[in-house]
């Protein structure tokens, strides 16, 4: 591609890439008991939580780190990094908008977030996570008047102790993995959502996390209890300035879907990738796990992921109630010297449970794009069904692309579908819509935006619209 | 290396032979380090009477790299589906067993017709028995001209071709590829019998000139509670240019003694070169086997792998074709029928390195019983293999409640102009089948075993030889029997 | 022969049939008309024994034995045929490998010297002639790959051969052109005889030129509302369903 607009297109940025100058409130670097004392306390958590957190710490330290996904990084200092940074206004406690610091709201509006009245038009309400602290939740009387908790989960910790204890880290142990539990022991905030029986969300739900404070580890914590027969869609984005070094973002969310309820959780993953070199960027290690506890209960993971140096990610469904449902849409889009290893876990425990996994990475550049699932049907699995879909397409000849589907099944009523394609785009493709007068980086938004189309349906809207742009950002120089 | 095989005496390998066990084996650790005992007590008695030297060269060296490796536990990835527990099962089960080899076998090996018409239309029938002895026999077909080779073995005695030495030895292992192979260190260290062999091109091109090759793998000897453990093979194999030829592994167990055999084949087919490989396992269940595979493909090489097995305790293939000029070909099928407490595990890699070459994969399952199916199907497809096509299906029939499957097809690409595609299926038979024939008349039963078979029968039908298709449906039809 | 008295059937807990009576004598010819959904094919899977239907009342006798309490393979054996609306493919057992397991259980049963491979290979490559079949169509997986058309010819084929006293042919004119359609009338006319009776399922009434029932029956929502001779397809054909109270935009617009 020799022509202007190619030069153009490949000269785009990562547009979130700027940084919020606001004084931090920040331990220094490292962890220890006495961090965790600190990060606990700052909180005002009771003792249940601070408790929790010493034990996770403990089983961590006897950790290893996963070494099995398709992933190459240097070796991570644990003490290099710091465990909790704030915002200096949140010691004020910033009571409504009003009161949040004029600078950080700057930031939410170049990032595009619907806070304010903005928020009010999208009808969404927004929970933002600025490094470590929750600052502000959006629309929380509304969503009072329906009984809806929704709140950052610092707060939950203190208002609702009995949901958190007897919902934190059921779905994800503390002893899960590596991660998982470094996040357990060091979380600073995150969101906590509760719906109660019967109750269908009245808007969608939103969080922005973002990563701002240079060498900060972000450890944020969601999880979403949709009580029987209730209803949330749930969003998530998140963006981080550009910096040389790498930082670690080691989140876990956890669902719990009860009897008939439904969660639909929706990720725009827009960590800061690193530049052309494969300098900087988020190391982005998380654990996502539903359950689906009662029967004809059901949560769907939709993604777009196409940002982090590295991706390192499996949502999962745990299908326990009979007639349950789990499903996952993912697009994973790596460019440069990006890797992404991402995929699910179906589990399926309960009689006639489904589940549905469409998969799409596209990797360009020098990156590498594995999916990595496992399809479980337990003994007592009676009749479950999977249909599985992999497709992986490359653009240029120094990238790859990797499926690695574990399938396992202890049930003989239960059937799998397992399919996986790879494709290119071609030069005969790019040459016939050249021809016809459609320049070569748009013929390839074309072809990937195709491509992804079954993702994307799944996406609500809004979120559907940023993710078809965020492709083409990220492609950026990725056909010569 | 050799200084330390000298180092023990006589007496103290004695001590360490069955019966005389101080504790039983309980972690793969533990069975590594018997298995190193094992190779350091049987050294001392060998005889390789051609190339000893080099032998013991290639046995010490085994024995260094297997001191080294830890054996697979469950967390090891390429064996989190299949356990070694069952070998250590059968070795502790064999040392606490006082009258070992006092109760010999009754039970007759039952040979298939088929197996008769196989060995009759052998150029080479090579038959390994319990004392990890092999007996040769040239056929009298008519391109055994084509092939040179040489049988050497442990227990002394060496048979050499007619027509001159295949000269292959210094090749011995460079097939293996990087990675954890730790049996096949094992076969290296418990040699038993090396054969080498070399196919060259017939001076007209036809079918019928192509040399066919039959290994003989069996025990019928040993007695009840034993443990057969002798056998320990290695082929190494070169075909010429233009050369073909078509090689037929078999193993048929009926003794009463569990049996540990290993099994290796490095083969590299040259330029333009065709080779038929089949592979049949009918082995007793109390057996642990393991096999492997290790075959490169010039330029325009054709390679064909058919293999069929009715698994065991514990029943291991791995299977790594290179592909590593353009124009190659490579053709895996298998299948597994199973049933009892029956295992069976196939890990094969399609290692595309060049471009323009294919391949083409199908794997079926039968499973029955609590047997467990385990495939692990890797197509890797090296940067330069622009223009590479690859196709793998796995498809599982599950038969019975406690039957499990466990498959894993991978791909990992690194080039973009590629076709290439897997799919995998695990269910049962379908029930508008199954109601079809029963409205004909076909009982249920009838119905499952026709519906099972057809399943098979598929696979059977890409055989390319009439002789190996009427093995695989005799063993099949034994299989029906069973189930 | 056959003798339903007041059959009621449910689906997944649906009730499809509901009052249903037939009698059919040997030698005779019935037709089941009706709108779609109104339980035709559930009538036909329900006699051939297909699991999923539950019976909630009334009994089905055949040739004095109570049908219902036979398997669906022993159906076949008392000579019972379903030709499928849906024949199912059954790929790698071949047409010759079915049918031979099929034609030897039935005359097991009928306690007959099974078929040698011999004799069974002129019958079928004989009787395949008359469907209009190639016989390369018997070394064939069963329906494997066969077009529509050939399905069904394929089945009428296998009932040839299997000789069924009572044979149920579930829609076997859909979908058929003028030709196939011929073929299957043919077949339907040679099998006819004295002993044995045949139940034309169908939607149109165009098979019943080639095939003269003895008795047109209409179902409607689970029970026959209309029975009569052969006019009465005729009379059904002129004015559609409608005017029996009938609702069905298919006939309508034949």
């Amino acid at each position: 591609m020799s022509n202007a607009s190619v030069n153009e297109y490949m000269s785009r940025k990562y547009q979130a890439g700027f940084t919020s100058d606001i004084e931090s409130d920040s331990l220094p670097p490292g962890l220890n008991e006495d961090v965790i004392r600190f990060i606990s306390a700052k909180k005002d958590e009771p003792e249940f939580m601070l408790e929790w957190r010493l034990k996770a710490y403990r089983a961590w330290l006897e950790m290893k780190t996963p070494t099995w996904a398709h992933v190459k990084h240097p070796e991570i200092d644990f003490n290099d990094i710091i465990y909790y940074s704030a915002p200096k206004s949140k010691n004020d406690g910033p009571k409504s908008l009003d009161e949040v610091d004029p600078e950080l709201l700057r930031t939410y509006e170049k990032l595009g977030i619907p806070l304010h009245e903005r928020a009010a038009l999208a009808g969404v309400a927004v929970d933002a996570v600025f490094d470590s602290v929750s600052v502000a939740t959006t629309f929380k009387e509304k969503l009072s008047e329906a009984g809806v908790i929704f709140c950052p989960i610092s707060e939950a910790v203190r208002k609702h102790p009995e949901l958190v204890q007897k919902y934190l880290g059921s779905v994800v142990p503390i002893r899960d993995n590596f991660y998982a539990g470094l996040n357990s022991a060091v979380f600073s905030d995150g969101s906590f959502v509760y719906i109660p029986k019967g109750v269908r969300c009245p808007m969608e739900l939103s969080t922005y996390f973002r990563i701002n404070a240079a060498k900060t580890g972000q450890f944020e914590r969601t999880l979403i209890i949709a009580d029987e027969g209730s209803y949330v869609s749930y969003l998530e984005g998140c963006t981080a300035p550009m910096r040389d070094e790498n930082q670690l973002h080691a989140a876990v969310v956890e669902l719990v879907a009860l009897k008939d309820a439904q969660i639909k959780y929706s990720t725009v993953q827009n960590w800061y990738p690193g530049d052309e070199e494969g300098k900087g960027g988020i190391y982005n290690f998380v654990t996502k796990r539903g359950i689906c506890a009662g029967e004809n209960a059901k949560i769907s993971w939709t993604q777009v992921e196409t940002g982090s140096a590295i991706t390192w990610k499996y949502p999962s469904v745990i299908l326990k109630g009979d007639h349950s449902t789990g499903e996952f849409y993912s697009v994973a889009l790596t460019n440069n010297f990006q890797q992404a290893d991402t995929g699910t876990k179906m589990i399926h425990l309960g009689k006639n449970t489904k589940s549905t996994i469409i998969a799409k990475g596209i990797s360009a550049g020098r990156s590498d794009s594995s999916y990595r699932g496992l399809v479980r049907f337990g003994p007592g699995a009676e009749g479950a069904r999977n249909f599985t879909q992999c497709d992986s397409l490359l653009i240029g000849d120094k990238c790859g692309a990797h499926t690695f589907p574990y399938i396992e099944s202890k049930n003989m009523s239960g059937v799998v579908e397992h399919e996986a394609t790879t494709s290119t785009v071609s030069d005969e493709q790019l040459f016939l819509c050249q021809q016809r007068g459609i320049d070569a980086e748009r013929a390839v938004s074309m072809i990937v935006n195709g491509f992804c189309k079954e993702v994307f349906k799944e996406l609500p809207m809004e979120f559907a619209v940023e993710a078809g742009k965020l492709l083409e950002v990220s492609l950026e120089g990725a056909v010569g | 290396m050799s200084a330390e095989l000298t180092q023990t005496s006589p007496t103290d390998l004695d001590s360490k032979s069955f019966g005389e066990q101080a504790q039983p084996l309980s972690l793969p650790d533990d069975l590594r380090d018997w298995l190193v005992d094992q190779a350091l007590a049987r050294s001392a008695d060998q005889r390789w009477s051609s190339a000893g030297e080099r032998f013991k060269q290639i046995q010490a060296d085994a024995l260094q790299t297997l001191k080294a490796t830890p054996f697979p536990t469950r967390k090891t990835e390429s064996w989190r589906y299949t356990s070694v527990q069952p070998l250590i099962a059968a070795v502790n089960a064999a040392a606490s067993s006082a009258d070992a080899n006092a109760d010999p076998a009754s039970e007759e090996c039952l040979q298939p017709e088929a197996l008769q018409a196989l060995i009759d239309q052998a150029d080479l029938v090579v038959r390994f028995s319990d004392t990890g002895e092999a007996m040769l026999k040239l056929g009298e077909a008519q391109a055994a001209h084509l092939l040179s080779f040489t049988l050497h073995q442990a227990s002394g005695e060496s048979t050499k071709a007619p027509n001159g030495e295949a000269d292959l030895l210094g090749e011995f292992g460079s097939r293996v590829p990087q990675g954890y192979y730790p049996f096949v260190s094992v076969n290296a260290a418990l040699l038993s019998t090396c054969l080498e062999i070399r196919v060259a091109a017939a001076s007209d091109d036809s079918e019928s000139v192509k040399p066919r090759i039959l290994l003989l793998n069996g025990s019928q000897d040993a007695g009840q509670g034993s443990l057969s453990d002798r056998q320990h093979s290695r082929v190494l194999l070169k075909l010429a240019r233009d050369a073909h030829a078509e090689l037929t592994e078999v193993r048929l167990d009926a003794g009463s003694a569990a049996v540990f055999a290993t099994s290796v084949l490095e083969a590299s087919l040259e330029a333009n070169s065709r080779l038929q490989h089949y592979q049949f396992s009918a082995a007793a269940a109390s057996d642990s086997l393991y096999a492997a595979a290790f075959i490169k493909l010039g330029n325009h090489a054709n390679y064909a792998f058919n293999g069929q097995s009715t698994g065991s305790a514990l029943s291991r293939t791995d299977l790594t074709v290179e592909l590593t000029a353009p124009g190659a070909y490579a053709a895996l099928n298998a299948h597994m029928l199973l049933n009892g407490n029956n295992r069976c595990d196939y890990h094969t890699a399609l290692e595309h390195m060049a471009p323009h070459c294919e391949s083409d994969e199908q794997v079926r399952s039968i499973v029955s019983d609590k047997g467990k199916a385990v495939f692990n199907g890797r197509i890797h497809i090296h940067r330069d293999a622009q223009k590479t096509r690859a196709e793998m299906n796995n498809r599982n029939l599950l038969m019975s409640p406690q039957a499990e499957v466990n498959t894993k097809p991978e791909l990992e690409i690194y080039a973009d102009d590629v076709k290439c595609a897997h799919g995998a299926t695990i269910g049962q038979l379908d029930a508008s089948a199954v109601f079809y024939c029963k409205s004909r008349g076909i009982d249920e039963q009838s119905a499952r075993s026709l519906l099972s078979e057809a399943f098979i029968v598929e696979t059977i039908q890409l055989m390319p030889a009439q002789a190996q298709q009427d093995l695989a449906m005799a063993l099949l039809q034994r299989f029906q029997e069973t189930v | 022969m056959l003798s339903v008295n007041d059959l009621y059937v449910q689906v997944e807990g649906k009730e499809i049939l509901k009052g249903l009576t037939l009698q059919v004598k040997p030698g005779e010819v019935h037709a089941i008309m009706g709108p779609n959904g109104s339980g035709k094919s559930t009538l036909s899977h329900v006699l051939a024994g297909r699991s999923g239907y539950e019976v909630t009342g009334g009994s089905v006798s055949y040739q004095g034995k109570d049908l219902l309490e036979l398997a669906a393979e022993e159906r076949a054996r008392e000579g019972i045929f379903l030709a499928f609306q849906y024949p199912v493919e059954i790929p790698g057992v071949s047409n010759l490998q079915f049918l031979r397991t099929s034609l030897n259980s039935i005359r097991k049963h009928r306690g007959e010297a099974e078929l040698d491979a011999a004799s069974f290979l002129r019958q079928a490559r004989q009787l395949i002639g008359k469907v209009d079949l190639d016989p390369e169509f018997l070394k064939r997986g069963v329906n494997e790959g066969f077009s529509g058309g050939e399905k069904k010819r394929n089945e009428i084929f296998q009932m040839l051969m299997l000789e069924p006293k009572l044979a149920l042919l579930d829609e076997t004119d859909s979908g058929l052109d003028i030709d196939a359609l011929q073929v299957v009338a043919t077949g339907v006319n040679t099998l006819k005889r004295e002993d044995r009776s045949v139940i034309l399922v169908t939607h149109y009434q165009r098979l019943l030129k080639y095939i003269v029932p003895d008795y047109v029956h209409v179902l409607a929502n689970g029970r026959i509302v209309k029975s009569g001779g052969k006019d009465l397809a005729l009379e059904l054909e002129e004015k559609g369903y409608g005017w029996l109270n009938i609702d069905d935009e298919a006939t309508a617009t034949i």
